[in-house]
């Protein structure tokens, strides 16, 4: 029990793997694709999501033994693990990528972008190849304060809201809002982490109440954050090309001092990606070398 | 004896022979102390007078019989065999007497070097709490704790340490509450240490702590008894070293480097507001000069351009970049704190004079640093003081020029990355097996004081043997309502 992670812990780390991907591109791109039908499909999305979660936990919950790692046998399941490890490792290199290229973009024009890769790499590895115990506290101590400053920042920009700025709800419509719907799906794909992580968690047997606690915490977040962008975003144009957050952040004003938010919610968009990056690079090195040491039959 | 204790080169050993008298005849006999360490008055009192002057033994008892129960009068006394072990008592004070006849020594404790007097604490001062600190004797220290948690289940186990000094430590805790794996790894720690003279509680903590090269100390020593005592009763263990006027308390987790002996006796809210306020100068200490280099050399936009500009024109004509003139200012800083510890009382009030009103005013009239950095360092300053344990605001400042190169080097980026990469360190330590960020990370225990009838549990860190340390119900006058 000693190495397990408590609730807390647990919640937190699918959470954040849950909502980072939705601070960068997913919510951006149903904006691209259906511009003010944007904040459905991420509703949509979201619902999708919980309910494939749900479905799959509860498949979980009856066949657990099979799928937890150390159990299992046969090469079906070591492909699946790999299949995730290798997912999870391009992920986190993606991400690191392009959090550099956004952050270049935003707030760095005239540095190179391999110079802001280095250091939230570097804070990666270091995560990825430590101990679990340390991702666990980390995404604790980390994951609160981060969905405290979103949560602050949706708040602060509801001054500003307009929900007359949410018509036409479906957008451009049609296959573009289907399109969209799956923009905003992909933001859950991080879900896979759950596959190798499970069996940190304090009850591995039955992670079903974890993991829809996590659910539910990211795509309130999901949902959050491109609507209060919609509510705020007269102009139609404005919806297409932007990282909503970011646009949120750009848009309110916390009196003389802070006039803009936006370079302190970078550094919260970094910690969350930095977080995400170090546990799926530690739960995939760690499929690789169950998988090395036992053999591909024997993960 | 002569040989051992290099008498007369040393020349504060006392070596006295004299005859013993018995009721079948005198015998020969000495007794070696050494000047300084033992009460005098006392050896001439309750051992030379008694043995000397002659105090009858009983016909059927043997000599060694006679002087151990009819003839030295000390509260305590014993028979000692092993010729180590007398050396080792009176390198400690004690009294070691040899009789012609007897095959052990009699050591009588003796003890009487001078000490301090129990003082007030000098940098865990409480309003409110307890006004006795720990002082540099062993004993006196068990005493002053034994005295508060009056259990007879208190353990002080006696331990040694140093293969020439035999420094006395006691390891201490309560039997029918603290962990027996975390009372077994002090233990061995403590045992296993190998080293000619250990002088000091500090060179203890480096010797058996998990990680000596990280900045933040992972052993608390306190100076005050009810802190110790409270520890005690939480399940956790202390160690005392003679000549050290602090205890260690383990294990302690990040936490309690911030929990300050205040907390205990103000009511709960402003205990809790206290340590807010101590959380936030422990992160403005850490935070704020790497923030501010952050801003002004990445992050323009998140302050007005007027304000902007008014920051930018109080620093014309300051020839140094932003990061070396906070550099600067920092390492002036750390400066005039090391010679306000070392300087003499007296003249004490004078670096603050010197420091903050003549280096500083001159400093920005010469146009070397802008005013609002000397803002910015003061404030930091300020929130390293907040912090209780003297040794986490050390750590607060050197990690402070970390993160300010971190900024330097990449703004709110390189803050987060160097952020991250110590908690993902700190998250992985453990400090006697427990985790070092426990309960921050929810693995157990409370970020937040709770009202004294609330703390029914002990911390669950610490595996206790009896987690509960009062009933659901501590008021039960509420009961009757």
């Amino acid at each position: 029990m000693k190495d397990k992670f408590g609730k807390w812990e647990s919640v937190c780390i699918l959470s954040n793997a849950l909502l980072h991907r939705s601070l960068t591109y997913s919510a951006g791109c149903a904006f691209e694709h259906t511009g003010s039908g944007g904040t459905l499909c991420t509703v949509i999305a979201g619902v999708i999501a919980l309910i494939i979660l749900y479905a799959l936990m509860t498949v979980y919950g009856r066949h657990g033994a099979v799928l937890t790692a150390k159990t299992s046998g046969g090469a079906a399941h070591s492909l699946i693990f790999g299949a995730a490890a290798l997912f999870l490792f391009v992920s986190a290199v993606c991400t690191l990528y392009d959090f550099s290229y956004l952050i270049k973009s935003l707030a760095y024009p005239n540095t190179p972008i391999w110079y802001i890769f280095v250091f939230p790499a570097i804070a990666a590895l270091f995560g990825g190849f430590g101990k679990k115990r340390s991702i666990a506290s980390a995404h604790a101590i980390i994951f609160p304060i981060s969905a405290a400053a979103i949560a602050v920042l949706c708040l602060s920009s509801l001054p500003q809201a307009d929900v007359s700025n949410l018509f036409p709800l479906l957008g451009s419509g049609g296959g573009k809002f289907t399109l969209g719907i799956l923009s905003a799906l992909s933001a859950y794909a991080d879900a896979v982490l759950i596959l190798p992580a499970v069996e940190d968690f304090t009850d591995c047997r039955s992670p079903r109440g974890i993991v829809m606690t996590a659910a539910v915490v990211a795509v309130i977040f999901n949902i959050a954050v491109p609507l209060c962008f919609q509510l705020i975003t007269l102009n139609r144009s404005e919806l297409i090309s932007v990282i909503p957050i970011y646009k949120l952040t750009k848009s309110i004003s916390y009196g003389r001092f802070f006039q803009h938010p936006s370079a302190l919610f970078l550094a919260f968009w970094a910690m969350s990606g930095i977080l995400y990056c170090a546990a799926a690079i530690h739960y995939a090195v760690r499929v690789v070398r169950n998988l090395r040491t036992k053999g591909v039959s024997g993960h | 004896m002569i040989q051992v204790l290099s008498i007369p080169e040393n020349f504060d050993a006392v070596l006295r022979e004299f005859q013993v008298r018995f009721s079948d005849g005198y015998a020969d006999a000495f007794l070696v102390y050494y000047d300084g360490m033992s009460q005098q008055s006392l050896i001439n009192i309750n051992i030379l007078y008694p043995m000397m002057l002659g105090i009858e033994s009983a016909g059927s008892e043997s000599r060694e019989e006679s002087v151990y129960r009819r003839i030295i009068a000390a509260g305590q006394l014993s028979k000692v065999y092993e010729w180590d072990k007398v050396i080792d008592g009176i390198e400690f004070g004690e009294c070691a007497v040899f009789v012609d006849g007897c095959e052990c020594a009699f050591v009588a404790d003796t003890k009487g070097w001078d000490k301090r007097g129990v003082s007030e604490p000098s940098t865990e001062a409480s309003l409110s709490g307890p006004q006795e600190a720990f002082i540099e004797t062993i004993m006196s220290n068990i005493a002053l704790i034994r005295k508060i948690v009056k259990d007879p289940n208190l353990i002080a186990e006696k331990i040694s340490i140093g293969t020439k000094s035999k420094t006395p430590c006691a390891l201490m805790y309560i039997s029918d509450i603290a962990n027996n794996a975390l009372v077994s790894d002090v233990r061995y720690r403590l045992k296993s240490i190998e080293l000619e003279y250990l002088i000091s509680v500090s060179e203890a903590e480096q010797l058996i702590e998990d990680n000596s090269f990280y900045p933040a100390p992972q052993i608390l020593k306190t100076e005050r008894p009810d802190k110790a005592a409270s520890a005690l009763a939480d399940g956790r263990c202390v160690v005392i070293v003679q000549g050290s006027p602090f205890v260690m308390i383990l294990p302690s987790v990040a936490l309690d480097f911030i929990e300050a002996s205040e907390d205990n006796y103000v009511r709960f809210p402003a205990a809790n507001f206290m340590r807010l306020v101590r959380l936030f100068g422990a992160f403005l200490a850490l935070f704020l000069p790497a923030f501010f280099i952050a801003v002004a050399l990445y992050h323009h936009d998140i302050i007005p351009s007027d304000l902007l500009l008014s920051i930018e024109a109080t620093r014309e004509g300051v020839p140094f970049p932003v990061f070396v003139e906070l550099i600067l200012m920092e390492l002036a800083f750390e400066l005039i704190k090391e010679a306000s510890i070392r300087i003499p009382s007296p003249v004490g009030s004078t670096i603050g004079i010197i420091g903050g009103l003549i280096l500083g005013q001159a400093a920005v009239e010469a146009n070397i640093v802008s005013p609002i950095l000397i803002i910015i360092v003061s404030i930091a300053g300020l929130g390293a003081f907040s912090v209780p344990s003297i040794a986490l605001s050390r750590s607060i400042s050197v990690m402070r020029f970390a993160y300010t190169i971190a900024a330097a080097l990449c703004g709110f980026v390189g803050i987060v990355s160097l952020l991250l990469i110590n908690i993902f360190y700190l998250g992985g330590r453990e400090s006697f097996g427990t985790s070092y960020l426990a309960p921050i990370s929810g693995f157990g225990g409370n970020l937040f004081i709770r009202p004294m009838w609330k703390k029914e549990k002990r911390p669950e860190i610490l595996k206790t043997k009896h987690e509960r340390k009062q009933p659901h119900m501590s008021k039960k006058w509420e009961e009757r309502k």
